[in-house]
Parts: structure tokens; C-alpha cells; sequence
């Protein structure tokens, strides 16, 4: 079969598409170098002439701020001004002022323990799960579908329930990160089953039976046999688990309080009822999420690839 | 006497006491007299509490916590209470971006009382789910919570709301009477459901109209008075006209008809017409024809207000065109004063002051109204605001009271209201008549005086069970209206049904009576314009 020519069409076609993914980046990118009167006007400021880093001081070194501003001004017993009123030159007014009493390191660094571990949780135990289906057909036809079942209503319908059971005395898992692990493992671990079990039933069996009649005991086989042969496979798995575990906002928010705190939580919070939605700031924080991500992809992209195109081709 | 005699004149003197009749032989209570006991227990405890209620106030301060003001009888009961507390911190759960209100008190509170303080914040339009997951899960880990007052009904009735009378009477915050009372009606709709307290009052938001006197005085016209603007729904209309002016960029009316926000010029409009949410019955009066027409009269006034009106809500109206100067006027909350007057806080070009001091661009009115014979009738509207709502899963729920009738004391919220970082606005009469330099200064010129006269017209949101279902019926609908994907009819119709629907659902007969009593808290010569003295459940 010949190859297709990459016609103009084509071309017009993949610009849109290329514009129509990329644009969402770009405007999270300007508005974050937006001073806060740039943020929704109308025409938009495509790219500000005013650019700024104060959203990101706002989320990443507030003290600095502060510190420029002389603190926050607040009255004492006496009636005195503890710091001086916001001044003309202030990055920001004092009505939001209360957001640069504390910087957003707590939710990055939350985030990055909780999908990391719970991502890794989910790995293993949707792994095992996915062995045990697909080579020794455990739980025959409905267990498979039974541990689907746990993704098939609204998350919102068991984050109560959640919240009971984490508050029961003897197990107080709520605001913490071993919680929130296990409450995010338990969630992804329906997809992490499936999608390890769709690779590894590509997976010849006869190769780890062959293993196994080298000497190798079950554990082995799997660990080292199957393990490499489907690690695109796994490493495309993780990374969906990934994101859906940094981007998740409503177990974040019903499951903790003060000693736990995720990015999507605190970019819900970026918002004053007297100055409404803090969109530049939120962008910045916005930035600084996608950091890890775009780094990980970046290292990963050969076996996400191949990952992808595991199975492709019906054996 | 023996000492077997004695108890047995002991046993026989406690059972006279108590007015029962002892058993000949072994004085044992019967049940007739165990009833009888009980009864008279409890009718004397009445009595007490009757005859407490009409006591004056020196003889009820008897009885009531030491110290002269709202905020050391909270110091002098906390104190009270911190040896034997179960838990020596009180967790507070508060929305994001008002912790300047709350913050610079913490050590000043633990050092008076003892109490620590946990500021566990929550994002603004989180804190009703919050709240109601506290009501669900009953963990205790909240002991205050701090929604909007739309909320009340939602917390008294799932249970997690405790009431407060009790603590009240003993406490006394002032909130009812005396030279720092909050005014009726929002004393009573800001705190109250069916009839209880459940929430201490800490944020003025009932509405006022913002204009450019300056403009205004450019066309040769004047306002009606200080502090009104307009007297009429009819003048506003003829008067925003009047001052549109394309040509130069300025528009004559900057409302709101994006979702979420249109809903609260439907709803400061129609009362004023003494229409209410819904009859008598509790049937919706959204469909009425002074409903219908409200639509079309805040349709017509779409032509000379911004293209952005679909999008903008409140903050981005304010920040791109009454601050920057392209808007003859806007109604929205207190902070729409206090920042259009901050010109270093929020890049306001209207912020100049006169030789006086005195803001020499913008002036502050009262809401238009409707004349109804002689009489001119406003309603306007109350929504957000913030409320002090005790945990009844708290374990130390008498404590969580007193900070919180601390915090909102009359000297404490003088304090509070003004600082960075926090957006509590004034609401109690000292704040408006005896205001500190710093509380001026946050609010200049007539603002405080205005908002002051205002509050006699606040009406509340639709605040019963179900309440933000009933509001977003009312504001997807209008919002079909004002876009022009439904004629006014049918979205009103639409309107109609669907909160008749949530009504059956929720049970007609309980939303009645929660309506009645939401009704009974409206300003007076608005319930005797409908006639709710005649309502019958």
C-alpha cells in the first residue's frame, strides 16, 4: 500500500488540532505573567507587555511579598496598623492579601507523596490482581468485572462513606497521607487491574511456563519474566494511575483539613468572595503542576509509546 | 433517736420534698407519684424560664456570665471552661481568602483563655459541602464552621447546627438589643431557622447602589437625596439611560446576567413589588405576571450595559469597568465600596477624595423601590454573608460558643473588619454609629450611614431546605431569559415548576412551615404589603 501524501489538508487539519491542544497551555502560560487587571478584560491580552512573576511569588515565596509590603495591614488592641495599608506600588491588594500568609509548597509537596506512593500501591496490587485473572483465571468470569464495578458510579457516592470509615476511632486516616494513599490506590486499582491484565494476556504464557520449568517458582516467572516483557505496559499504566491521582480533587477535599493538602485543593482555594477567582495566580500554581508531569513524560516517552502499542496487533 | 430512725425521717423528709407519696412501708415512688414529680419538676423549670424572659435585665444578668461586655463574659466562660474541656483547641472551619479576619486573634484569645485556636480553611464555594459532609460523617473534627446564612436551614435540619439560645441567654452577645445590636431583619434571617439561633451573624452583605455623583452632576442632574439616588425602579431605568454613553466608552448600567449572579437584581426587583419566592401554599410565584414582567424590564436595560454582561460577575464588573471609570453605576456588596475608595489597594481610577476627605467621584445609595400608593417600598437583597455556626459533634460546643461570641463581640468585630485579608463587612450598629478612625477609614464617606438606613430593607435569598436548588432553578432560567434562549414566559413557567418540583420532593407540607417562618422575617411593611399576618399553616 502506498504512502499517503501529507497534503495541504493535512496540514490545515493538524494545525487545528495542534491549536486546539496547544491553546489551553498557552493561555494558562500568559495568564500566569499576567498582572491581576490583565487577567479578564475584553479584547484578552494575548501575551501581557506588563509581564510579572508575582503570581508565582504569591504561590511559591509569599514571605517575599510580604516583606515588600511590610506585612499585612492589621489593628491592634489600640487601634494601631500593625503594617502598613496597600500602597500603589503593591503587587497585591489588600483583599487578597490573606493568600500570602502561607505559600503553596504544603499542596506541591502533598501531591508528589500522595501519587507518587499511591500510584506505586495501585501498581502492585492491580499487578497481582491482573496475574491472578489472567493466568489462573482466578474468580472466573465475574471478578474481573466485580472489581469494575468499583469505578462504574460517582466517586462523590462513596467519598462519604470514606470519610466515616476514616474517621472511626482506632483508624483516624483522614487528613493524613497514608489515607489519602490508600484511598486513591483503592479507587485506581480497578483501572490498574484491567489495563496490566490487557497487557499481560498478550503475553505468550508458554514463556513463563518456560521459565517455570527452568527452575523458576511462580513468583519468579512473573517478577522476572512477565515483569520486563510488559514494562511499557506498566509504565503507561503508572502514568495514567499518575494523573489521575495529581489531578484528583474531591477525595482531596472531603478526606482532609490541615496537615494534608493536594494542588487541586489549593487551587480551589485561590478564590476571595471579594475579589473572585485569582485566575493568574491559579495559572501560576497551574504551571507548577505540570512540571513533574511534562519531566516524567519527557524520560518515559520510549516506553510509553511502546506501552501504547502493546497488544495493538491481535496475537 | 436511733440512727435507723434517723434515716428512715431523712428518706421520709426527701419524699415530702420531692411531693410524692411515700409507700407506707418501704417508701418506694409509685409511678402515679414518679409522674406527678416529673410533671412538677417540669412545670416549675417553665415557670422559671417564663418568669426569666420578663425579668429585667439586671436580674437576668444575675444569673447570666460575668462581665460587662459581650467579650468578657466569652473570656470569663472560656476560662471557666478550659480545666475540665475535653479538648483544649477549638477547630474552626473557615472560607479561603477571610483568614485576615481571623488570624491576628489567635494568640490574643489562647493567652486570655487558654484555648488554642485551629484555622482549618476551606475553599469558599466548599464550605456548605463541607459542612453538610459534617452533618453525614458526624466526625466532631469541626467545633465551629463558618457558612452563609443560605446555609442555616440545611445545618438545623440535617442536625449538625446546634442552637445557640441557650448559650445566648446566658452569654448575652447583644445581637437582639441594645446600642450594638444587629437591626431586624437580618438579626433574625442572618441567624435564625423556624425560630431558633444557629449561627452568630458576622458580615453585613445586604445590598447598596454605587454611582458616579460626579456624572451625574456633569449632566446638571442631582440625586433625590443623600443617600438615594433614585427613588424608583422606573426612575433607575430613565436615569441609566440618561447617562449611557456609548461614544465615550461608559455605560449606563453595569448589572449582572451572567449565571449565578442575574439572579439577585430578579430578586432585589420583584420584592419590591411585594411579590414574594412563593404564597401562601408555598406554590412558586415566579410565573406570576410581576415576575414575568421583572424579566423583561431587566431585559431592556441589556442595551446599555457592556457585551461582557454574560460573563462578568461581580468582581470582573467592578474591576473592568466601575473601578476603571466606564460605568455610571453598580449594586453590589459593601467591599464594592470599600475597594472602589482603595485606589492603592485595587487600582481604582474613582477613588479621588475632595478637599474635605470626602470621595469626590463616587457616592453610596439605598436600592430603588416601588411606590405602592404613598409609600415607597425597597427590598434589597442579602446574600453571602457569614455566620458562626457551633458543632453539635463538638465536644467542647459551650467553648466553640464563646469564641465565637468573642470574635464577633462588638469591639472585636470593630477590630477584624477593617484588616488585610479578610472580607467580614460592617453589620452591627456600632460599627455604623460609632465607628473607629481605622473602620471609617476602610469605609469613607456616607457608606456607613447608608448601609445602616438600608437594613431595615434586606431581604433574604430563598433561605429553606433546598435552597440552592431552588436558587439555581431560578438562575439557569433567567439566564436562558436574558440570553435569549427562552422568552421570558416560559423561563419564569420553567422556573415555576421546577421549584414546585423540589418543593414536593422535599416534603410541602415541612417547606411550608420553614417558609412561613422565613417569611415572618421579612421587612415589615413588605409582610403586611402580602399579608402575612393573615398566612395560616
Amino acid at each position: 500500500m502506498g504512502a499517503r501524501k501529507f497534503g495541504p489538508g493535512s496540514a490545515i487539519g493538524l494545525a487545528f488540532g495542534l491549536l486546539f491542544a496547544v491553546f489551553p497551555l498557552f493561555w494558562m502560560v500568559s495568564t500566569s505573567f499576567k498582572p491581576s487587571n490583565e487577567w479578564v478584560t475584553t479584547p484578552p491580552v494575548w501575551v501581557s507587555e506588563n509581564g510579572t512573576v508575582t503570581n508565582y511569588l504569591v504561590i511559591l515565596w509569599p514571605s517575599v511579598l510580604l516583606e515588600q509590603r511590610g506585612g499585612l495591614g492589621q489593628y491592634t488592641e489600640e487601634g494601631e496598623v500593625t503594617a502598613q495599608r496597600a500602597t500603589e506600588s503593591d503587587a497585591v491588594s489588600g483583599a487578597v492579601a490573606d493568600f500570602l500568609t502561607k505559600s503553596a509548597w504544603q499542596s506541591i509537596r502533598g501531591s508528589i507523596i500522595i501519587s507518587v506512593l499511591s500510584t506505586m500501591l495501585s501498581i502492585v496490587v492491580g499487578f497481582m490482581a491482573a496475574i491472578a485473572i489472567a493466568r489462573y483465571r482466578f474468580g472466573g468470569n465475574v471478578t474481573p468485572f466485580f472489581i469494575l464495578s468499583g469505578r462504574m458510579f460517582p466517586p462523590i457516592a462513596i467519598a462519604i462513606p470514606f470519610v466515616v470509615m476514616f474517621s472511626a476511632p482506632g483508624i483516624e486516616a483522614t487528613d493524613s497521607y497514608w489515607g489519602l494513599i490508600l484511598a486513591y490506590a483503592a479507587v485506581t486499582v480497578p483501572f490498574s487491574t484491567w489495563m496490566l491484565k490487557s497487557f499481560i494476556d498478550e503475553l505468550p504464557q508458554e514463556i513463563e511456563e518456560a521459565a517455570m520449568m527452568d527452575g523458576m517458582s511462580r513468583w519468579e516467572a512473573h517478577i522476572k519474566v512477565t515483569v520486563p516483557l510488559i514494562k511499557g505496559g506498566l509504565i503507561a499504566t503508572s502514568l495514567f494511575i499518575f494523573i489521575l491521582n495529581w489531578s484528583e480533587f474531591l477525595f482531596a477535599l472531603v478526606l482532609t483539613y490541615t496537615n494534608v493538602e493536594t494542588i487541586p485543593v489549593k487551587l480551589s482555594k485561590y478564590f476571595s468572595a471579594t475579589s473572585g477567582q485569582q485566575y493568574g495566580i491559579q495559572a501560576a500554581l497551574a504551571c507548577v503542576s505540570i512540571v513533574p508531569l511534562v519531566i516524567v513524560g519527557f524520560f518515559i516517552q520510549r516506553h510509553l509509546v511502546r506501552g501504547l502499542t502493546l497488544g495493538a496487533i491481535k496475537r | 433517736m436511733s440512727h435507723s430512725d434517723k434515716k428512715e425521717q431523712f428518706t421520709k423528709e426527701l419524699y415530702r420534698l420531692w411531693s410524692m407519696h411515700a409507700d407506707r412501708k418501704n417508701y418506694k415512688v409509685s409511678r402515679r407519684d414518679l409522674i406527678k414529680g416529673m410533671a412538677g419538676l417540669g412545670l416549675g423549670a417553665g415557670a422559671i424560664s417564663m418568669l426569666m424572659k420578663q425579668a429585667p435585665l439586671s436580674v437576668r444578668q444575675a444569673w447570666a456570665a460575668d462581665g460587662a461586655t459581650p467579650e468578657e463574659r466569652a473570656i470569663n466562660g472560656a476560662k471557666a471552661l478550659f480545666d475540665s474541656a475535653e479538648k483544649k483547641t477549638i477547630s474552626i472551619m473557615y472560607p479561603s481568602g477571610s483568614g485576615g479576619n481571623l488570624s491576628p486573634f489567635v494568640e490574643e484569645w489562647k493567652g486570655l483563655t487558654g484555648f488554642d485556636l485551629e484555622l482549618i480553611e476551606v475553599p469558599v464555594t466548599e464550605t456548605h459541602q463541607k459542612a453538610m459532609q459534617e452533618a453525614v460523617a458526624k466526625t466532631g473534627r469541626y467545633d465551629i464552621m463558618i457558612p452563609a446564612p443560605l446555609s442555616l436551614a440545611d445545618l438545623a435540619e440535617s442536625g449538625v447546627a446546634r442552637p445557640l439560645d441557650d448559650y445566648m441567654d446566658k452569654y448575652d452577645p447583644e445581637v437582639y438589643s441594645g446600642p450594638n445590636q444587629l437591626q431586624f431583619p437580618v438579626s433574625d434571617f442572618g441567624q435564625k431557622y423556624k425560630g431558633k439561633t444557629y449561627g452568630l451573624y458576622c458580615d453585613g452583605d445586604w445590598w447598596h447602589l454605587s454611582y458616579r455623583k460626579d456624572k451625574l452632576a456633569e449632566k446638571g442632574l442631582a440625586p433625590k437625596s443623600k443617600r438615594e439616588m433614585v427613588h424608583t425602579w422606573g426612575e433607575y431605568d430613565e436615569l441609566c439611560a440618561t447617562m449611557h454613553d456609548p461614544d465615550n466608552n461608559f455605560y449606563g448600567a453595569l448589572e449582572y446576567r451572567s449565571p449565578f449572579w442575574n439572579k439577585f437584581h430578579w430578586m432585589t426587583r420583584v420584592q419590591s413589588k411585594g411579590h414574594f419566592y412563593f404564597d401562601e401554599d408555598m406554590n412558586s410565584l415566579a410565573d406570576t405576571p410581576q415576575g414575568i414582567e421583572t424579566v423583561k424590564e431587566l431585559i431592556a436595560l441589556q442595551d446599555i450595559m457592556p457585551a461582557e454582561q454574560f460573563t462578568y460577575g461581580f468582581t470582573e464588573n467592578y474591576a473592568q469597568y466601575y473601578a476603571q471609570g466606564r460605568g455610571f453605576c453598580e449594586f453590589g456588596w459593601p467591599s464594592l465600596w470599600r475597594y472602589s475608595n482603595d485606589a492603592a489597594g485595587s487600582q481604582s481610577i474613582i477613588a479621588a477624595k475632595g478637599e474635605d476627605g470626602e470621595p469626590s467621584q463616587t457616592a453610596v445609595s439605598k436600592v430603588p423601590g416601588t411606590m405602592h400608593g404613598d409609600e415607597l417600598i425597597r427590598s434589597c437583597i442579602h446574600a453571602f454573608a457569614w455566620d458562626f455556626v457551633v458543632s453539635n459533634y463538638s465536644p467542647i460546643q459551650e467553648a466553640a460558643y464563646c469564641f465565637s461570641q468573642w470574635i464577633t463581640g462588638p469591639t472585636m468585630s470593630m477590630r477584624s473588619i477593617p484588616n488585610e485579608g479578610g472580607y467580614f463587612d460592617p453589620w452591627r450598629d456600632n460599627h455604623f454609629f460609632a465607628p473607629s478612625a481605622e473602620f471609617f477609614a476602610a469605609y469613607p464617606g456616607d457608606f456607613l450611614a447608608t448601609h445602616a438606613e438600608a437594613i431595615v430593607d434586606a431581604v433574604p435569598e430563598i433561605q429553606l431546605r433546598g435552597a440552592a436548588e431552588y436558587l439555581n432553578a431560578l438562575d439557569v432560567n433567567l439566564t436562558a431569559a436574558y440570553n435569549g434562549n427562552k422568552s421570558p414566559e416560559e423561563a419564569m413557567e420553567d422556573t415555576a415548576k421546577e421549584q414546585n418540583r423540589i418543593t414536593r420532593r422535599l416534603g410541602k407540607a415541612e417547606q411550608k412551615e420553614s417558609w412561613h417562618g422565613l417569611a415572618k422575617m421579612y421587612p415589615e411593611p413588605l409582610q403586611k404589603l402580602v399579608g402575612v399576618d393573615k398566612w395560616v399553616l
